[in-house]
């Protein structure tokens, strides 16, 4: 039986999905904001489709991925004109060094954050749902709920410390 | 902590840098002031340590807001999380059916005003709301009254063209809960088009990829309300929670044609815009213009809009699918 002709679509938009995350994860760490990461991913899957035809399939996608998105969040960082975290070059040079490292490992994390969020309690569910998926802000969730930005701003910090140890744990424990 | 290194011996105690916690998170959620974002900066430069330990809390940030959107916290969480594990043969729609556009965001101002009104208006706006709610096509056609303020330059970090500053003359249809197509010119040329068919939505520009969502709001989200203070997510569960916000009075009921109703709101302690109007037709309670003034400046588009009826004629059945806005062939890029 014939194998199906070569799709070049076909492959570019599977590998991309699969790496998709990882991107995600690494340009985040360098924008530190998701929204921005979301627009950066959709230029990024433009520039890597359009180099495509120069990837070598025996490399790794996501590492061949993160020099573009490397690229896109060094233009990034040059077009803003405030920065959410006011770096130099150098410093974000290591630090996408480092994020780049890490994001090589972004499917083992993503897989023990989904195991250790089963075991939030429903209050720290309620305020995770508040902040990440209806995108309210630690003032406006402190103002629905009547509680002070202090308050709710321990909660997020408590919730994140807590899946950090989580993960790290899940991450470091031997196989059965 | 960190906990991209899967040495244990690497691991570290949050207990080790309270302080660059605190900032990282801080900025990460919007807290920080100028002095603490620069104090980051300093403590990323000095050590490859702080650099990790930073990157484990922006990671999970960013995974957190992915994991949110597919559905991780929502009430059927258990549900999405056996999903995950024993994915089934196909995806039900219903499980996110619950979740309705936000590009359909000025509409759920109507629905706090006709929960105010008293019990005559109230009884005419019923009658809009059940009209909303029915599936019709609308077609209309949004201005721009007043435009962002001058010293408030866009927000770079939504990208080149952030879908909020594209609003005057783009067109917005509407038809049964969950479904709307949003389509935007752009400066370049190119022309943007936001969509859901009420089960997942989607979002093309030019001739580039289709990008693809589980998430019926996500592409939406950009338009109206990135901190949904007054929340334009879903029109029917969400009433009670606008209820208290808005002061509802008639502006003109007197004609034949058209009435019109003016929604202040209560508390500038509380998002959405400051004021809404809504023109409507009395028998058959078919919105035919609405002015959102004073919206949000945070979110970088303009002040005021308005929202304006221009068609009931059908569209083709398929018009709230992306299939319709692109050749076959098209790159789709599906989020997981």
């Amino acid at each position: 039986m014939e194998s199906p002709p070569y799709d070049p679509h076909l492959s570019f938009t599977r590998l991309f999905v699969t790496a998709q995350p990882a991107l995600h994860g690494f340009l985040v760490s360098l924008v530190h904001d998701h929204h921005a990461a979301d627009d950066l991913l959709q230029d990024l899957a433009e520039r890597m489709w359009r180099k495509f035809d120069d990837y070598d399939e025996r490399r790794p996608f996501v590492a061949w991925g993160i020099g573009f998105a490397r690229l896109l969040a060094l233009e990034w960082h040059r077009r803003q004109q405030r920065l959410p975290i006011p770096l130099a070059e150098e410093t974000l040079a290591l630090l996408a060094d480092e994020a780049a490292a890490q994001a090589i490992h972004h499917d083992d994390r993503l897989a023990a954050l989904r195991t250790c969020l089963k075991h939030l309690t429903d209050r720290q569910r309620a305020v995770l749902q508040s902040r990440y998926q209806k995108e309210q802000s630690v003032d406006a969730i402190a103002r629905e709920s009547n509680r002070t930005q202090m308050a709710i701003y321990k909660m997020l910090k408590h919730v994140h410390r807590t899946l950090l140890a989580c993960i790290s744990e899940t991450l470091t424990r031997p196989m059965p | 902590m960190h906990f991209g290194n899967l040495d244990p011996a690497h691991a570290m105690s949050d207990s080790n840098s309270p302080s660059l916690d605190n900032l990282a998170l801080r900025t990460l959620h919007g807290l920080a002031d100028e002095g603490e974002r620069v104090e980051l900066a300093r403590l990323l430069g000095s050590s490859p340590e702080s650099r990790r330990r930073f990157l484990d809390h922006a990671m999970l940030h960013g995974m957190l807001a992915r994991e949110a959107g597919a559905g991780a916290f929502a009430a059927d969480a258990p549900a999405f999380f056996r999903d995950i594990e024993h994915p089934p043969a196909r995806k039900e729609r219903h499980l996110l059916g619950f979740w309705l556009p936000a590009a359909a965001a000025g509409i759920a101002a109507c629905v706090v005003a006709f929960s105010l009104l008293p019990t005559r208006a109230s009884a005419a706006l019923e009658r809009v709301i059940q009209t909303l709610n029915e599936s019709h096509d609308r077609t209309y056609r949004i201005e721009v009254i007043e435009p962002a303020d001058e010293e408030m330059p866009p927000r770079a970090d939504r990208g080149r063209f952030p879908p909020a500053n594209f609003l005057d003359g783009a067109r917005l249809w509407l038809r049964g809960p969950g479904e709307f197509v949003l389509s935007q010119s752009l400066p370049n040329g190119q022309s943007r088009v936001i969509g859901s068919d009420g089960g997942e939505s989607w979002s093309l520009r030019g001739g580039e990829a289709v990008r693809v969502s589980p998430d019926p709001e996500r592409f939406g989200r950009a338009i109206f309300a990135r901190s949904s203070d007054l929340a334009f997510l879903d029109l029917r569960t969400q009433i009670d929670d606008l209820k208290p916000l808005y002061q509802i009075e008639w502006l003109d009921h007197s004609s034949r044609e058209t009435w019109k109703l003016i929604a202040s709101r209560r508390s500038a302690d509380h998002g959405g815009p400051r004021e809404v109007e809504l023109w409507f037709h009395p028998e058959t309670g078919l919105l035919e213009r609405m002015i959102l003034r004073h919206l949000p400046r945070g979110n970088g588009g303009p002040r005021s809009i308005a929202v304006i009826l221009e068609s009931t004629a059908p569209l083709p059945a398929d018009f709230f699918s992306h299939g319709h806005y692109h050749e076959p062939g098209r790159t789709i890029l599906t989020e997981p």
